[in-house]
């Protein structure tokens, strides 16, 4: 039974908008309605904050010293636009603000490029199977002597690293100021805000965000009334921030402040060392060798502005190569004699036309004061100037965050605990570890969708987001592409933001053109695509990262794993221009997306791409050419489970001495970062063959690339089908080891090696969809990402991406008990900073990452929606005590927006579906027990879905929201009879078949269900045995019948009736077998020696004889063939008409054989 | 008799068999009888002897129906019922046409493979809704990517509804609700062609089924060449159907103010010659037209294309 009655549920109407503005999109903007919660606590206490907004408060700091080794940043409160953001660590004695933009990396020596490799790729191929024979570093290396004189080494990406770092120094602290103290981050306006009291009770405040509409960075600092400011703003040296390596080459930098008309601005100024690329060949200076960057802020106030230009010696670190700086600027403004304090801040970088921190100023900072000053205009230091700016930020910011409300709280000290700090919460969670606190995963939740939205714009999101206060992060707080940005993004498309999709998918297109030299340069593959591991953001992504040991050079899937999210975006939103971001050089495009002169023309006129014309088919297509190009004739397993690496023998001429069976070997591949068991961690056999992740990558890419191929419709599409078809017959197989697991590697020469933070071949499940149509598969994975939990003694790995991973999976697998262990792991080993984002591994160690950040986020929402294009179904995977809740504004895969609302006391689960197109036909399902489902209070039809789980099919006209009921029920009240055989064809006497049984929803498999087999047409006994294991030996006895299986469980639950039919052999006499499967009609038609076109007709009469409704399917019979159709009914069952089928001849509508009544 | 003639011969014969295969040889119209009782029940009195012994099919079809069955899809939306009977000898079937507008039905009865295909006429039912279906629609172009609908008022309709699709008998998305008795669809793309339909509803809200189908298709845009012969330049480009005529456009500049050239008053000319003089380039661009009453209705301009250098 469910649990008794809670609080009821508020709805919510959303209402959408889209407005454009100056440099930003507004999606969507959703008013606020009843249902919604708010945090109120500190409303009282204090002037400015929350004021009812979500986000967090917090009475916990921790100072930023000028220090290298000191990690107190990571504390630090954040936000940022999408380009440029802030770390502040609202100290109220020195409050410091790092400064970043996503696009300011350090320089680097490396060669940023795909190394030429293909020479070996035949004997790599071989090598990788017969696992002796390891070639391709030696030719990395041979290359890199010959082409730039140097060795490869090992390369990162540009380390991402701090702007600038800015301290405001509080003349008037006092202790007090700690103690009554509270900083808040408010998720709805971006805002990042601290307060505190004085000794007499007065409130101090500060208010900042990363403007949207502007480009820069806000700051507002005000006084309480009678009171005066007193502050002191100074610049650390870049040597005295953090550092988690070694910066050999060091930028000059300077500090620099300005006075004019309009009073002081300070900044930064940094030149990037004029450096070399390494080696002796081909010798050019580095990218950014005559760049640098800046930050340029100008104060506002009408108080007094006391400039010192104050120098001093710095002893330098090692960290930054040692040594002494004599003489450094180190100017100091001091403000005063006002209530009130606006700086106003830009940060960028400048790629060209420096040769001294002189010229930076000159070229950059100059710009962006002129920038600052020409979008203040007029403005003061008041909190209405503040307002002003504010305000067109929070339309486009809040816009976005403000698409989807969840609600998970039930009862009143769940919702109490909304109220907490966010230090309050996770200690709450800890202490007690078995319960995921709810108010704990919404925070968790919300600051993943204010994360993601501030992390994306001019591209997406990094390691650590778009936050960074150290220089030489680890793994260079880079764009890691073989899980961490994919799982950090997995809930933007589904979560309504759109402008974060925008921004990813200039990501993806400012990086492409390199994805051809990839292709080539490894594989020496023409027209097609391959993406790299991981980049810089700064457009160049070559596969210049691998060692030995980590052979991510050989990474095939990824190129489908990045391409997946923009699909998902037009899955989300139907196709849509996607505005052309900075940076993007669409002339540079034209040959890898194949645009023609006029394309090129359209697009830069208009500042548009079209989604589905010029991104997702040509990438698609040449993403289908790497599929194409990557197999080998001579490299096939054959029919009887033989691998072939180039014997002499092909796979042609296997198949042309009948050999059917056949299918290619996916060789090299390295699967993301494992090696396979009997391998040394990271040996250099880790390359390997048949990597389950390359198999489904390339079987998702033809999943969309034929999508997208019936929408723009090419003039050879034909002949593109055709050659696919052809590939996707020979397809490695999935392979499963003994105890089931789905295995990482397709080949019986390859064992698993659980003990790893990857989870690369769970790719069926998540990010694709393989799992939704197959239970081996679904049940494999399960088994799978129970290994690996196993062999980290029943926990998880360390690395937060590792459990991230596994939570979207099993979200994915609708298997609560997988999904609940693993977000228990995440919310209880401290990985929250007190500012809700994340460390990389437990306990805050390794490095801050927004993996599990922004993962969570999208594992949620997978949890509460699963969607793919044509089906929606609510509550798939609802942890076992979420007993009511809500979530309101997520997008379906199917261009439809839906708020969920579950209340299981009450039996009760809703979906409120508005489509964005017309005539939009879509499944709805319902994860939870349910017994029917009505829209407007009428009972809908029942169909059956391929897996045999219930839905209804509803139609959805644009801008008309359809509310669907479902009626819940006892648990496990309705079983599943299957088998992964397809029936849809003959079966053949000899078979042996073997059928399972579960509870539907639950998915609880049956081990002891009483099996039936009987003659399907009269339901006579059929003289077949069947084992209580469902195994079903299809003997002679049987040739030539129509059969039908079920099951009833031991609680005496009758299953659904599988239907097949039995190949006589030889001839086959026309007949017709009918029966109801929910509100369906399943037809099975078995026909005689000449082929036929049928019209299967099942129509239905009023009592009065009239016609209520009429479905019909076609289907073409082969001569002695069978086939079998499911209709559904096109009229209401519930009103009790009489119903009839007809089996007419297709052109005719001639009868084949009389009318049959259906009861 | 030459190999050759044998052959042909063969040919012919083996393509009149399978012609007589595939033709749907229609049985005897006069063998089927048909009569209503005012309430909907339809009465059908069947005596074709080829029936006899054989299950028939019974597919009753509403007046919009156009009468060419080519597939279920294009057809079901205006099957008002569906059945089956067997015949023996002389057999009698009745059925009920719920919601009858009226008008002239079409019963199409098949067996063995024939068909009999009859008309009759039925009016409407009491009971129905207080308004009739809108008639007499009409679509005409007006403007290069404009139609306009019109159609004949009926009684107590509060509102008309305008349906359009690229297909005849399917596909038809609702586009419009107006009060008055036409509406200008602004939304037209040259070369295209479209039907519309319109329903009216009355004061109760209900709504009637689907008017006739008017067609119309636009003027597309004239693909034009341009070739230099000394200072001349020739404009050519493919008859379109349709029209009256075409006017040829020139500019100095592309996006320049063009002037008429010259205009061609027959449909079938579809080529004109334009000297530069001491230009050395223009730029030309060609629309098509046709008289609509005395008001001349142009359709999309081409591409522009420029002449020499």
């Amino acid at each position: 039974m469910r649990k008794a009655k809670r609080i009821t549920a508020l709805s919510l109407a959303i209402i959408f908008a889209v407005q454009t503005v100056n440099s930003g999109t507004i999606y969507a903007a959703a008013p606020k309605g009843a249902g919604e919660y708010k945090m109120d606590a500190y409303d009282t206490e204090w002037k400015y904050g929350l004021n009812g907004a979500l986000g967090f408060n917090e009475n916990t700091y921790k100072s930023i010293e000028k220090s290298t080794t000191n990690d107190n940043w990571r504390d630090g409160s954040v936000t940022a636009n999408g380009e440029i953001g802030f770390i502040e660590s609202c100290d109220p004695k020195e409050d410091v603000f790092i400064f970043n933009n996503t696009k300011i990396v350090t320089d680097g020596t490396d060669i940023y490029e795909t190394p030429v490799i293909s020479g070996i790729l035949d004997e790599q191929r071989k090598g990788a199977i017969t696992r002796d024979n390891f070639p391709w570093i030696n030719e990395v290396n041979r290359y890199a002597s010959e082409q730039y004189g140097t060795g490869w080494g090992t390369t990162w990406p540009r380390p991402y690293q701090p702007a600038a770092q800015y301290r405001i120094i509080n003349n008037s602290y006092t202790p007090e100021n700690s103690q009554d103290y509270n900083r808040y981050t408010n998720y709805e306006t971006g805002e990042v805000g601290v307060q505190w009291k004085d000794a007499e009770g007065n409130e101090w405040n500060r208010r900042s965000f990363a403007s949207r509409q502007d480009d820069f960075i806000v700051t507002y600092i005000e006084a309480p009334e009678g009171k005066e400011l007193d502050l002191t703003l100074t610049m650390d040296h870049l040597v005295e921030m953090r550092n988690q390596g070694t910066t050999y080459a060091r930028p000059d930098s300077d500090y620099v402040v300005t006075e004019d008309a309009r009073g002081y601005a300070f900044g930064t100024v940094a030149k990037y060392p004029i450096q070399n690329r390494k080696g002796s060949k081909n010798v050019q200076e580095t990218k950014f060798a005559r760049g640098g960057w800046a930050t340029a802020t100008r104060i506002i106030t009408d108080g007094n502005v006391d400039y010192a230009a104050d120098k001093r010696d710095i002893k330098v670190p090692s960290s930054f190569n040692g040594g002494t700086l004599n003489n450094v600027n180190d100017p100091k403004l001091t403000v005063t004699n006002t209530r009130t304090l606006m700086l106003v801040t830009k940060v960028d970088r400048i790629d060209s036309g420096c040769n001294n921190v002189s010229d930076v100023k000159n070229e950059l900072y100059d710009s962006l004061l002129e920038s600052i000053d020409a979008h203040t205009s007029g403005l003061d230091s008041s909190i209405k100037s503040y307002n002003i700016l504010l305000e067109p930020h929070v339309q486009i910011h809040g816009g976005m965050f403000n698409n989807v409300r969840v609600d998970l709280c039930a009862t009143d000290e769940e919702k109490a605990d909304r109220e907490l700090t966010n230090t309050e919460l996770i200690a709450k969670q800890n202490s007690n570890k078995d319960v995921i606190n709810k108010a704990f995963l919404e925070r968790i939740y919300n600051n993943g969708r204010f994360g993601l939205i501030c992390a994306s714009g001019y591209g997406s999101t990094r390691l650590g987001a778009i936050w960074n206060g150290a220089w030489n992060p680890d793994w260079s707080g880079d764009f890691t592409l073989d899980a961490n940005t994919n799982l950090q993004i997995s809930g933007m498309n589904t979560g309504n933001m759109r402008g974060a999709g925008d921004g990813y998918i200039n990501f993806i297109v400012r990086m492409v053109e390199d994805w051809d030299d990839d292709a080539e340069n490894v594989y020496g593959m023409t027209d097609a695509i391959k993406a790299p591991p991981r980049v810089d953001g700064t457009g160049e992504a070559g596969s210049f990262h691998f060692i030995e040991g980590f052979p991510h050079i050989y990474v095939n899937g990824i190129t489908d794993w990045l391409i997946i999210p923009i699909f998902e975006y037009w899955q989300c939103y139907g196709n849509q221009q996607i505005p052309v971001g900075k940076d993007v050089d669409i002339d540079r495009n034209k040959e890898v997306l194949d645009y023609t002169d006029a394309d090129v023309e359209r697009i830069k006129s208009s500042g548009y791409m079209d989604l589905e014309k010029d991104i997702l088919y040509p990438m698609l297509k040449k993403t289908m050419n790497f599929w194409l190009q990557y197999v080998d004739e001579r490299y096939y397993t054959d029919g009887n489970g033989v691998e072939h690496a180039d014997d002499g023998t092909t796979m042609s001429e296997a198949i042309a001495a009948g050999d059917d069976g056949c299918k290619y070997i996916y060789t090299p591949g390295y699967s993301p970062e494992n090696s396979p068991a009997g391998y040394g961690d990271n040996s250099r056999e880790a390359l390997a063959y048949n990597t389950t992740m390359d198999i489904a990558a390339s079987r998702d890419t033809l999943f969309m690339a034929r999508m997208i191929t019936e929408k723009v419709n090419p003039a050879d599409k034909a002949q593109l089908f055709s050659t696919w078809a052809e590939f996707e017959k020979r397809i490695p197989d999935y392979m499963y080891a003994d105890t089931g697991e789905l295995k990482e590697w397709a080949s019986p020469n390859l064992g698993d090696k659980h003990s790893h933070r990857h989870v690369s071949h769970a790719y069926v499940a998540w990010p694709g969809y393989e799992t939704q149509s197959s239970d081996t598969l679904r049940v494999g994975v399960i088994k799978a990402m129970d290994a690996r939990s196993a062999a980290y003694g029943g926990q998880e790995a360390s690395e937060s991406h590792g459990p991230t991973h596994k939570a979207l999976v099993e979200a994915r697998l609708k298997n609560v008990t997988g999904l609940e262990n693993v977000l228990k792991y995440l919310l209880t080993n401290n990985y929250q900073y007190s500012t809700m984002m994340t460390s990389h591994n437990a306990n805050h160690s390794s490095t801050y990452c927004t993996d599990s950040a922004f993962g969570i986020m999208g594992a949620v929402n997978e949890m509460l929606l699963y969607s793919n294009t044509g089906v929606v179904e609510i509550v798939p995977a609802l942890l076992s005590d979420m007993y009511k809740g809500s979530i309101k504004g997520l997008r379906a895969r199917c261009n439809t927006q839906c708020d969920v609302s579950w209340d299981l006391d009450n039996w009760k689960a809703s979906v409120t579906m508005t489509s964005d197109a017309d005539n939009n036909v879509v499944k709805v399902r319902c994860g939870q027990d349910w017994s029917s489902a009505s829209i407007n209070g009428v009972k809908q039809n029942i169909s059956t879905d391929s897996d045999r789980m219930p839905y209804i099919e509803v139609k959805l006209q644009k801008g008309t929201p359809v509310t669907v009921d479902f009626e819940l029920s006892d648990i496990n009240r309705r079983v599943t009879a299957n088998t992964e055989t397809d029936l849809t064809k003959p079966v053949s006497v000899g078979t042996a078949l073997k059928f399972y049984a579960q509870y539907t929803f639950t998915r609880e498999e049956i081990n002891n269900a009483q099996w039936h087999v009987v003659n399907a047409s009269d339901n006579s006994e059929s003289g077949l045995q069947i084992s209580v294991d469902g195994e079903l030996a299809v003997t002679s006895a049987a040739a030539g019948k129509t059969l039908k299986v079920y099951c009833m469980s031991p609680d005496g639950i009758k299953s659904n009736e599988v239907i097949f039919h039995v190949s006589s052999g030889g001839a086959e006499t026309f007949a017709a077998v009918s029966a109801m499967t929910d509100d369906d009609l399943g037809v099975y038609i078995t026909n005689d020696g000449q082929a036929k076109e049928l019209a299967v007709i099942w129509a239905a009469y009023d009592a009065e004889g009239g016609l209520a409704g009429v479905s019909e399917k076609d289907i073409s019979l082969s001569a002695n063939g069978y086939g079998a159709v499911n209709i559904i009914a096109g009229w209401n069952k519930g009103a009790g008409y009489k119903t009839t089928l007809f089996i007419w001849d297709k052109n005719t509508l001639t009868p084949y054989m009389p009318e049959k009544v259906i009861q | 008799m030459p190999k050759r003639l044998i052959s042909c011969l063969f040919l012919s014969l083996c393509m009149c068999f399978v012609f007589a295969l595939s033709a749907n040889v229609k049985a005897d119209a006069s063998s089927v009888q048909i009569t209503d009782n005012g309430a909907g029940t339809i009465t059908v009195v069947v005596s074709e002897p080829s029936f006899n012994g054989k299950e028939m099919s019974i597919v009753c079809y509403d007046p919009s129906w156009n009468g060419a069955y080519t597939d279920w899809e294009s057809s079901k939306s205006h099957i008002v019922y569906i059945g089956q009977k067997k015949i023996n000898g002389v057999t009698t079937i009745s059925f009920k046409i719920n919601n009858s507008w009226g008008g002239d039905y079409t019963l199409v009865l098949g067996a063995g493979g024939q068909k009999i295909e009859k008309k009759f006429s039925l009016k409407k039912l009491t009971g129905l809704p207080n308004v009739d279906i809108p008639h007499s629609v009409k679509a005409v172009q007006t403007a290069a990517s404009k139609v306009k609908v019109s159609w004949k008022s009926v009684i107590n309709a509060v509102k008309y509804t305008v349906y359009r699709s690229t297909k005849k008998n399917s596909g038809y998305k609702k586009i419009s609700d107006v009060t008055a008795c036409s509406y200008t669809d602004k939304k037209c793309k040259a070369g295209k062609t479209y039907y519309y339909k319109v329903t009216a509803t009355n004061g109760q809200s209900l709504e009637t089924p689907k008017s006739d189908a008017a067609k119309v298709k636009l003027m597309a845009a004239p693909k034009i060449k341009v070739a230099l012969k000394g200072k001349t330049a020739v404009v050519s480009w493919k008859k379109i159907k349709g029209v009256k005529g075409y006017k040829v456009y020139t500019s100095d500049k592309k996006k320049g103010k063009y002037k008429q050239a010259v205009n061609i008053k027959k449909a079938k000319k579809v080529k004109c010659s334009i000297k530069l003089g001491n230009k050395k380039s223009c730029y030309i661009k060609v629309r098509a037209y046709k008289k609509n009453g005395k008001k001349t209705v142009y359709g999309k301009y081409s591409a522009v294309k420029k002449a020499g250098k």
